[in-house]
């Protein structure tokens, strides 16, 4: 299985060090990703998204302590890759677009030297490409805001960020991700602070990238919709674990996990029955999690064994991983 | 039912001087232009737009924290187009406002009974032998517990400090509330609690809401009757219902098409599918002719000389542009 798999995480465990103690918060994330596949992530704020992904990169700040897993890219665990490999990783196979495009692009430069750096960093270990021209960077800069349907690439590259728009950013960061060949793209809430229509046009813009280079996508997001939208496969993640998987479609007609029923019934839809009830309670305190499942406390169905045991993902229908112990009679 | 708020012909504009010492004006923001609704009591009227179509100055102008460049807006018939401080108290106490993000609109040195004192005092809701129990019945009708009073917003997570905010919008009883964008800082999970809060108290007090928001399909639930913003003008008014089965302004299709769904029978409401392009002008440079000129598909000569007017197409149903023109019901 794991040959076929771009990436692959492995029973993933973090914690934070803060003044108070140790936040626990991934627990045992399992997740993979297959060649030209479009994967989703989907949770609500404070759920652990982006410390899964950060460990692929292995950018996680400095408190975070992996306790247990492996997070593995075309089989080379990089949780204990040597630095010149992650170099490799982060300049040539793997990138990633952040929430914030404005806090995210350098405001003191100018859209073609940041393009431009990216593209040297990329490119400087071709032996064929030691001495890289600065027309054909300028060009390759130029194709890259292009792709990304820019109007008027010429001028946005001789522009400072504040002279842009909050989408033109955006794309000038989906840009800057895919200007240099990659096998893995993790965008993280790339749409939150957009408006609908720009979002559409974004979310447009990477999924067609994406097929066009036929590379693989990490979409984190906390919007069920924007998932359905992009992704073949769905991870549905709560207070640091997955907690169901399935594809796009199987996931929205028949979701099976209490919390992810509860969210989709909390979603506002364009049909107009009214909104659910929310999901009662909060997130567990990271500091003292309950030892069973993460979501016993909240459950509407929670039963004597959540408490004590956590459910652990299983198979259920074909391709539909759950880990609840309502559906333990299933599969197996 | 009779009209609790009417804006007729609201503007306002903002100055763009040359430095802050001089008072040369060189252009103007239009961030509201011409904009007229009302709402009638008991009612939600969803104010729909994306960022810069002027749907929180609006707000604001009728809240009193700006005053409008021109226009009127008549509360329960009274003319108030002044700011807060001109307008008489109890005008003000009847309307109140929620606004987006619960962090910064509570005061985090006070806690939470300091922060519900302040209109109660200031209206003299109660006298202060009862101000304790008037802040436990205001916290009760949040559904939050009595031993908040004493915690600072820090303390409490972001939909309990939403809550917070209401409940400080419900000490004055106002019959007006205006709710600037009050769930789009949360998860969807959260804001089902609070949209489901707001609901049951609009029906228990017979409140009207201005409910602003960038969120179609939250209104689709919500609100009575939505009208459509963009730069600073309004595109599209209507029952809600019809406002989704027969929307007729182009940038209407286009905000619809773009929304994201989670089922098939969504899908169909979408079917109308025009391909959002391009990005909202700059309401300093707001094109001649209708501001949607630039981004508009079946754009024709006409719109780029002239602003098209506002018509009712059918009973209740307003739409803002050429290709309705001759349709007047």
């Amino acid at each position: 299985m794991s040959e076929i798999n771009l990436l692959q995480i492995e029973n993933l465990s973090v914690s934070y060090r803060i003044y108070r103690g140790l936040l626990k918060v991934l627990d045992g994330v399992s997740l993979e990703v297959r060649p030209g596949e479009k994967v989703a992530l989907v949770g609500e704020t404070g759920c652990g998204k982006t410390t899964t992904v950060k460990s692929i990169l292995n950018i996680l700040p400095r408190q975070a302590i992996v306790h247990r897993g492996k997070v593995f890219f075309k089989g080379k665990d990089v949780l204990r890759a040597s630095d010149s490999d992650l170099n490799y990783l982060r300049r040539r196979e793997v990138s990633m677009i952040f929430q914030d495009p404005t806090a995210s692009l350098f405001p003191i430069f100018t859209i073609g030297d940041q393009i431009s750096t990216v593209i040297k960093a990329a490119l400087s270990e071709d032996a064929n490409n030691t001495q890289l021209k600065e027309s054909s960077l300028f060009e390759t800069a130029l194709n890259a805001l292009r792709a990304a349907s820019l109007p008027d690439p010429e001028r946005i590259l001789h522009s400072y960020p504040f002279q842009l728009s909050g989408g033109m950013r955006q794309r000038v960061c989906i840009a800057m991700a895919l200007a240099t060949p990659r096998e893995l793209l993790i965008a993280d809430e790339p749409t939150t602070n957009l408006d609908v229509t720009i979002q559409d046009q974004v979310l447009r813009l990477i999924s067609n990238m994406v097929a066009e280079k036929n590379i693989s996508l990490i979409l984190i997001t906390h919007s069920l919709g924007v998932a359905r939208e992009i992704a073949n496969r769905i991870y549905i993640m709560y207070a640091g674990s997955i907690i169901e998987m399935s594809q796009t479609e199987d996931l929205f007609e028949n979701p099976l996990h209490p919390y992810s029923r509860a969210l989709l019934n909390c979603v506002p839809k364009l049909t107009g029955e009214g909104i659910g009830q929310g999901v009662p309670g909060h997130l567990p305190d990271y500091l003292n999690p309950p030892l069973g499942c993460r979501f016993e406390p909240r459950c509407p169905k929670s039963m004597p064994i959540c408490k004590r045991i956590k459910p652990s993902l299983k198979e259920v229908a074909k391709g539909h991983f759950v880990s609840c112990f309502l559906y333990d009679s299933f599969g197996g | 039912m009779s009209e609790i708020l009417t804006v007729k012909g609201l503007k306002k504009y903002f100055p763009i001087v040359s430095s802050t010492f001089s008072r040369r004006q060189l252009n103007y923001i239009k961030a509201v232009d011409n904009v007229s609704f009302f709402l009638n009591e008991g009612e939600i009227l969803g104010l729909v737009g994306e960022s810069g179509s002027g749907k929180s100055t609006t707000a604001y102008v009728i809240v009193g924290i700006y005053s409008p460049t021109a226009g009127d807006i008549l509360f329960k018939g009274r003319n108030i187009n002044v700011v807060a401080t001109k307008r008489p108290l109890e005008v003000k106490k009847e309307i109140a406002i929620v606004f987006q993000d619960p962090g910064t609109s509570l005061n985090p040195q006070h806690n939470i009974r300091e922060i519900l004192s302040v209109p109660l005092k200031v209206h003299k809701v109660v006298s202060k032998k009862y101000l304790n129990s008037k802040i436990e019945e205001l916290l009760d009708i949040v559904e939050l517990p009595k031993n908040y009073m004493y915690k600072q917003p820090r303390a409490i997570g972001g939909g309990e400090r939403q809550m917070v905010a209401i409940a400080r919008a419900l000490a004055t009883n106002p019959s007006l509330i205006v709710l600037d964008e009050p769930t789009s800082a949360l998860d969807v999970s959260v804001q089902a609690k609070i949209i489901n809060k707001l609901l049951d108290i609009q029906k228990e007090f017979r409140l009207s809401y201005l409910f602003i928001t960038h969120d179609l399909s939250l209104m689709r639930n919500v609100a009575t009757r939505i009208a459509i913003m963009y730069l600073g003008k309004i595109n599209e008014l209507a029952p809600a219902a019809e406002f989704f089965q027969n929307p007729l302004h182009p940038y209407t299709q286009m905000l619809i098409s773009s929304v994201p769904v989670v089922s098939k029978a969504e899908e169909s409401i979408k079917k109308k599918k025009i391909i959002s392009a391009g990005e909202i002008p700059s309401s300093v440079n707001i094109p001649p002719g209708c501001g949607f000129n630039t981004r508009c598909p079946f754009k024709k000569d006409l719109c780029f000389e002239v602003d098209p007017e506002m018509v009712e197409v059918m009973p209740g149903h307003y739409v803002r542009c050429h290709l309705y023109q001759g349709m007047r019901c």
